[in-house]
């Protein structure tokens, strides 16, 4: 017979304490208990600190621990409605912001291709570029030698050119048909304005008054919602 | 209107239906926290935390003891609120200032020699309790709490826990052995408190 009750036993006492321990266990247990005061003296113990635990004053909760409709995260329900017209109202604010976006990059555009018409880019404005440059140095060709340096090949071509029975009329005539052929290389779209918008300012307005009638009828629907929610917690009551 | 249906009704979102369980729980789970945390504060932080766990998940209650369910969340936000603080909350040894000597402070600890009445003061014994559970690791704290504070069976302490029976059994018999060699010392200073408590129970 151990002298000292071992963990296990302790095991056995704190289960038998509470009810806990099988029929057998049990009676084995009690059997022990008789023989053992050791092992009754370790029962005590254990009866002791239950006792002890169990009478522990009890605190009152030092205030209320309800729950607010904040706290608990209610909120009113969402009407059917408003999914849709959050779409609507975001589809409206991109189709605006694109229209903006367009309008504002169309003049852009325009005044680049205008750029590489005058010597900026090359291709097909280029070409157009020489053919002016070749007509330009003929009639320059009719003035004093001594004022321009353009090369003799390029002299001679031109001479075999149409143009040259325009020569009279080239020396003025060089600035119209330059700003002709200058609008010619512009590609088909540029012959609008080049300050025009695409996008009218009429569908612009169109769509902000269509965002702001989705906005408000979402700030009603909401604010509705919420006065029926508070109606129905005081009723609750 | 009896626990079921006001439970019921608070699963189908009734906030006026749980606030009456609340009213009827909130000592039971304040008392509960403030055995595990040591500290009054936190007590209070975890058992308001734990109500409003307890109502955002109050669908997965589907019968069985709802004290045990709702004393698990309350064990579960002292975890968090312990692994949040990374402290063991313990009494201060003596006030921090002289303005606190007249706040609640372990005097036995204090003075060597209490007197009579000191001895047989119930906030003595509370302390001493409190000093010993605090000493304990939160697992076998909350089984003991829960077992012998709360006086849940095994089967209700295993459901809060969720932890198998066999361990409830081990961890409850581990810590009424540290209970009793940490109470051991105060023993011999509050005797008559012991003494009394003992007289006339089986």
């Amino acid at each position: 017979m151990r002298d000292r009750p071992s963990f296990h036993d302790l095991e056995l006492l704190s289960a038998y304490l509470d009810g806990e321990l099988r029929e057998a266990a049990t009676a084995r247990l009690v059997a022990r208990l008789k023989t053992n005061p050791q092992l009754q003296a370790e029962l005590n113990n254990l009866h002791q600190i239950r006792l002890l635990l169990r009478n522990t004053p009890r605190r009152c909760a030092p205030r209320n621990f309800t729950l607010t409709p904040k706290m608990a995260g209610l909120r009113a329900p969402a009407p059917r409605s408003l999914p849709a017209l959050r779409f609507a109202a975001a589809l409206a604010t991109i189709l605006l912001a694109l229209t903006f976006a367009v309008n504002y990059i169309s003049p852009l555009g325009a005044a680049q291709r205008s750029a590489e018409v005058y010597g900026i880019g090359g291709g097909e404005a280029a070409e157009k570029e020489n053919l002016l440059t070749e007509q330009e140095v003929f009639v320059e060709s009719a003035l004093p030698q001594e004022e321009y340096a353009a090369p003799s090949a390029e002299l001679g071509m031109a001479t075999q050119m149409p143009a040259m029975d325009e020569a009279g009329s080239m020396p003025t005539a060089t600035v119209s048909p330059a700003s002709e052929a200058a609008a010619e290389a512009l590609p088909p779209s540029g012959d609008q304005e080049s300050t025009a918008k695409i996008i009218p300012s009429a569908w612009q307005a169109g769509l902000a008054v269509f965002l702001l009638i989705c906005v408000t009828a979402i700030v009603l629907l909401r604010w509705n919602a919420g006065r029926q929610l508070r109606k129905r917690m005081k009723q609750d009551r | 209107m009896d626990e079921t249906t006001l439970i019921r009704e608070a699963q189908r979102g009734s906030l006026d239906a749980f606030n009456q369980l609340v009213l009827a729980y909130q000592d039971a789970l304040f008392n509960t926290a403030l055995r595990i945390m040591g500290d009054t504060d936190l007590a209070a932080d975890a058992t308001q935390e734990a109500f409003l766990s307890a109502f955002r998940n109050l669908t997965s209650f589907r019968g069985g003891s709802f004290r045990a369910w709702l004393l698990r969340t309350v064990t579960n936000a002292c975890y968090d609120e312990l692994r949040r603080k990374k402290r063991r909350p313990s009494l201060p040894l003596e006030p921090a200032t002289e303005e606190d000597e007249d706040m609640d402070s372990p005097r036995w600890l204090a003075d060597p020699n209490p007197s009579p009445e000191a001895l047989l003061d119930q906030s003595e014994l509370e302390h001493a309790i409190q000093h010993c559970l605090d000493d304990l690791p939160p697992e076998f704290r909350a089984v003991i709490v829960l077992a012998d504070v709360q006086d849940l069976d095994y089967r209700e302490v295993a459901a809060a826990l969720k932890i198998p029976l066999g361990t409830i059994k081990s961890r409850l018999a581990r810590a009424r052995l540290r209970m009793r060699e940490c109470l051991q010392s105060f023993w011999e200073l509050l005797p008559a408190a012991f003494r009394l408590k003992s007289k006339g129970r089986a």
